[in-house]
């Protein structure tokens, strides 16, 4: 596999903090319920899509996940990792099952619901390691998975134009959608 | 080149003058801590003492008006969403309590990280970050977050420049769906542009000066008069 060049490496690094501070400055102002995935899930497909490197997702919400355990941010405590590495994987998986999927607002949007999803098995984790009635916590994290599910597909809906328009300015190299390295 | 030479040196004079209450790995340890212990603790006793450390961590960093109206608006939040939904399922009686003890533990998870993030530097706590992490990554990750708010700047100049230009991208314009485009061709293209541009130029100027090089000494400096 190829290595991650410092530039591609700095791209994520700067994807990952951008989706950490948003993260922050909208959980704060609209206290809507997993909507915080739409920019979870249009960083990592954008990160994706700019870096064409096979965990190019994993390594931008790890980093985002490390600088968010880092300061404290979440619910969670040291198990936001998961919550932003839970989702970086559905996208890399995504990507490598369905290679074309960055040309496709349909199927951004399906990888994106699909991201969203994990924040099931996040809240879950959480809610039953505070002690919650399970009944409750399956409740809880199930309503969650659900705003995350349609947050995430409209966050991965508006990724496809984005890179089309990068494309045609030649800033990206690679072929949308090639055989990553 | 230049401009990341004159962003370090920007960077450096203007660092924040006021010495920090907790040093600012001390603190991330004990953000870590308060906010992991959080969700372990179940006895009342226990969060009592975490809620009285979590007040003196608000009357040692002082945060403003704005970041405790935050944390006000996070406690109504947490509170009716739990809440509410054990009143659902268990009633008034048996849900009230084990609701607000599960909202008062989640709060006490996320306010540690909300009044540190407020009240330490961020570039400091960069500096800790690059001590924990493999060298490379703890580059990475610093530089991330050093030059995130001149990306930000930069982003803002281009907001205003495609405002000026006539595009439909203020908060009123963009309630209305058919202005979306706009933000993204007008404004977030531009953006990942700029940060593509801003990387190469980092990354260039860290290969200029031999990063990745020696093991110990990639690192961006600990200390104020540090070099790369």
């Amino acid at each position: 596999m190829k290595k991650l060049s410092l530039k591609d490496s700095l791209f994520l690094g700067f994807c990952a903090a951008l989706l950490v501070i948003t993260k922050a400055a909208f959980r704060w102002h609209l206290g809507i319920s997993g909507h915080a995935m739409f920019f979870t899930t249009f960083f990592l497909l954008l990160s994706r899509g700019c870096v064409p490197f096979r965990g190019a997702a994993s390594v931008t919400g790890l980093m985002a996940g490390i600088a968010a355990a880092a300061l404290g941010m979440g619910k969670g405590g040291p198990l936001v990792i998961g919550k932003f590495l839970l989702p970086a994987l559905a996208v890399d998986l995504g990507v490598m099952v369905l290679p074309r999927v960055l040309g496709s607002c349909l199927l951004c949007a399906l990888v994106g619901a699909l991201a969203g999803a994990t924040k099931f098995f996040g809240t879950v984790a959480i809610d039953l390691l505070v002690g919650m009635d399970p009944a409750i916590a399956w409740r809880h994290s199930f309503l969650e998975g659900l705003a995350a599910m349609a947050f995430g597909a409209a966050g991965g809906l508006i990724v496809p134009p984005v890179l089309r328009r990068l494309r045609a300015y030649g800033v990206l190299n690679h072929q949308i959608g090639e055989k990553p390295s | 080149m230049r401009t990341v030479g004159l962003t370090l040196q920007h960077n450096f004079e203007h660092r924040t003058k006021r010495p920090a209450p907790i040093p600012e790995g001390l603190a991330l340890l004990l953000c870590f801590g308060l906010s992991l212990a959080a969700i372990l603790v179940r006895s009342p006793a226990a969060l009592g003492w975490l809620s009285l450390t979590n007040f003196g961590l608000l009357v040692i960093y002082r945060p403003n008006g704005k970041t405790l109206l935050r944390i006000g608006r996070l406690i109504l939040w947490q509170v009716a969403v739990i809440t509410g939904l054990h009143l659902l399922r268990y009633g008034p009686a048996a849900g009230l309590m084990p609701g607000l003890r599960t909202s008062w533990q989640l709060l006490m998870a996320f306010t540690p990280g909300l009044i540190l993030l407020h009240g330490a530097s961020t570039g400091r706590l960069a500096q800790v970050l690059s001590r924990m992490l493999p060298a490379r990554s703890a580059f990475v990750l610093a530089a991330s977050l050093k030059f995130l708010p001149q990306l930000l700047a930069e982003v803002k100049i281009i907001y205003e420049a495609q405002l000026l230009r006539g595009a439909r991208i203020l908060p009123r314009d963009l309630l209305h769906p058919r202005h979306w485009s706009d933000l993204l061709h007008c404004l977030i293209a531009p953006a990942v542009v700029q940060a593509l541009e801003l990387a190469d130029n980092i990354a260039r100027a860290a290969q200029a000066r031999e990063f990745g090089r020696m093991p110990r000494r990639t690192c961006w400096p600990g200390n104020q008069g540090g070099r790369s």
